[in-house]
């Protein structure tokens, strides 16, 4: 999903068209651990002594640049994943079929949250058993994601006036059967939508060639700041599609290679509280904790303190409400024959 | 090639035979993992199926027209254009810059300034490939109409032949053969733009659209049989002016 839908902060994905795209390349700490590494080793040789390393367990985890990401980029950046003994190496992708990709062929241990949920699960529909979700992030009408906006200046004020208007999303199949859901949802019959990239919503709303479009943060904050669009109604996808808008909608999702996890059995527990710590650093910081974007997301400046943050539920926190939600998502894009067949959500969910 | 234990006029299945050969073998030695890469058998066998069932035949056709649409623009204005500014070799020098300029300029990258153009209507994916094309058409008539044999050109004067004369009956003829070469290479690189621009402006229909969705919802097989399917329409455009050539300009190379 490249500008997907399913996940919580594809809309951002136009500012991070510049990073990496198409390959996966080491965060940014990542290359610095290396070297050190690499420079301690050297240091023993050259001495002459037999350098006996006491190495710490290694996961590496794939993550797509988005804000979705950021309890993990925090577990990293304070130094969580170290105080539990494990080295964890985070790779970067242009996109969660990436990611996916990379789980599939075992290149990766896992991925963290942000990588799309229904990108996650057609994975382990592909390859049956072959991941755990342990994270999801969400997104409703507190934790705001998902927007319709419109120009500045429309004089369109609710949804049902959309009929026969030109709307827009995100390019691909996610995206236009989260945006039809939305619009059929609030009552529009027959609703058109065009593919337009990401980065090319708000100025073709500028330019008067559209007049409303279903968006990710942050380009509605990006729409606001540079005067170009208003958000017209908020939590979309929980209102329209889920049915409440306080209901989660867990478009992303941290996991685990099953394989992983039966390898690595004694060091699951440590990696998954320290993820737990970031998560609950993030819960009790604030936007504060968004400066951990920075370096993993190309989101920088002043963007920062206004990027919303993501709600998290670790796999101990789900509860039947969480996944009858999940269930509803992937039932929908089975419907929609988005899914080849009706995927179930519960049983993806790592167990203790 | 009567010595080689192949008959020549099997000789272009040589090719398909060896990607097809490392295909399989990278899949049946598990190299790649058959979910993220279905083995060609497969492959070919959707391909079939989606072609027979009509679904492809949609897709193929809406790249094929916009591709069309693009390489008919860009022969238009390339060819009279390029013969025009290669009969005036200031003159092309005085543009020389912007056409190697553009031409090296990633067309994709161009996307956003086509869009504030042409909208957001299916033309601007048609508009973009043009341009991509257009300059590699210009500079081949262009190349051709400079490089024409010398001894033609004086012999045509010391005739008597007036510039004009020179230019249509000469110049025009002699550029023909690098100007097919330009179409050639044109027509490859508007089906190539048109592909990218249809998996990343978005669209309803065509080759592009149909190979990102398929990638989203990890279709590799769908995935797979599309970019052979786009790969096919390539080559067959390529044989139609391997064709065209012959046909066309049968003097060259051969005066």
């Amino acid at each position: 999903m490249s500008s997907s839908l399913s996940d919580p902060s594809p809309a951002c994905a136009k500012l991070f068209t510049h990073a990496d795209a198409g390959t996966a390349g080491a965060a940014p700490n990542g290359r610095r651990r290396r070297l050190l590494l690499g420079a301690a080793a050297l240091a023993g040789t050259i001495a002459g002594a037999p350098a006996i390393a006491q190495a710490r367990p290694k996961l590496t985890i794939g993550y797509w640049p988005i804000a979705g990401g950021l309890a993990f980029f925090a577990a990293i950046e304070r130094g969580f994943f170290k105080d539990a003994g494990l080295d964890i190496e985070a790779v970067k992708f242009a996109g969660p079929n990436q990611v996916v990709e990379a789980l599939i062929a075992g290149r990766i241990d896992g991925s963290a949250n942000g990588t799309a949920s229904t990108a996650l699960a057609l994975g382990d529909a592909q390859a049956p058993g072959l991941l755990k979700f342990f994270c999801t992030n969400y997104a409703n009408a507190t934790h705001v994601l998902d927007h319709i906006v419109v120009a500045k200046d429309s004089p369109i004020k609710s949804i049902k006036e959309l009929s026969g208007k030109r709307f827009a999303c995100g390019p691909g199949i996610n995206n236009i059967t989260l945006a039809k859901s939305v619009l059929e949802g609030a009552g529009v019959p027959e609703p058109k939508v065009t593919e337009l990239p990401l980065g090319q919503l708000l100025p073709s709303i500028a330019a008067g060639q559209i007049d409303a479009a279903y968006v990710l943060e942050p380009t509605a904050v990006i729409g606001r700041k540079q005067n170009i669009s208003r958000i017209l109604e908020t939590a979309v996808i929980s209102k329209y599609v889920l049915g409440n808008a306080n209901t989660p909608w867990h478009g992303g999702a941290a996991s685990l290679r099953a394989e992983s996890i039966q390898k690595n059995a004694a060091v699951i527990p440590k990696f998954l509280e320290a993820y737990a710590r970031g998560v609950d650093y993030v819960r009790k910081s604030g936007v504060e904790a968004n400066q951990y974007l920075k370096g993993y997301t190309a989101i920088e400046g002043d963007l920062i303190s206004e990027v919303p943050l993501s709600g998290y539920k670790m796999y101990n926190e789900m509860t039947a409400e969480d996944y009858a939600a999940m269930q509803k998502l992937f039932d929908l894009f089975a419907d929609r024959k988005v899914f080849e067949k009706r995927l179930m959500a519960q049983p993806l969910f790592y167990k203790a | 090639m009567r010595s080689g234990v192949i008959s020549p006029r099997w000789l272009p299945l040589v090719g398909p035979a060896v990607l097809l050969g490392v295909w399989a073998l990278l899949v049946a030695t598990k190299a790649v993992s058959p979910i993220l890469l279905p083995g060609p058998g497969v492959t070919l066998q959707h391909l079939w199926t989606v072609t027979v069932g009509g679904s492809m035949a949609v897709d193929f056709g809406a790249t094929l027209l916009r591709t069309g649409q693009a390489f008919a623009i860009a022969t238009v204005i390339g060819v009279p254009l390029g013969v025009a500014l290669g009969s005036s070799e200031p003159l092309y020098r005085s543009v020389e810059f912007l056409i190697d300029f553009f031409r090296s300029t990633p067309s994709s990258a161009l996307i956003p300034l086509f869009m504030l153009f042409f909208g957001i209507t299916d033309f601007n994916k048609v508009a973009i490939a043009a341009f991509a094309a257009v300059l590699v058409v210009m500079f081949n008539s262009a190349y051709g109409v400079m490089n024409a044999k010398r001894t033609r050109i004086m012999a045509a004067h010391v005739m008597g032949a007036s510039r004009w004369q020179t230019f249509r009956d000469v110049l025009l003829w002699e550029s023909l053969p690098q100007t097919f070469i330009g179409l050639r290479s044109g027509i490859s690189l508007a089906l190539v733009i048109v592909v990218v621009a249809e998996m990343f402006i978005g669209s309803e229909n065509g080759l592009g659209h149909r190979i990102i969705n398929s990638q989203q919802v990890l279709n590799v097989k769908d995935m797979y049989a599309s970019i052979l399917a786009a790969g096919v329409l390539g080559y067959l455009l390529n044989v139609l002016f391997l064709l065209l050539d012959k046909r066309v300009v049968h003097w060259s190379g051969r005066a």
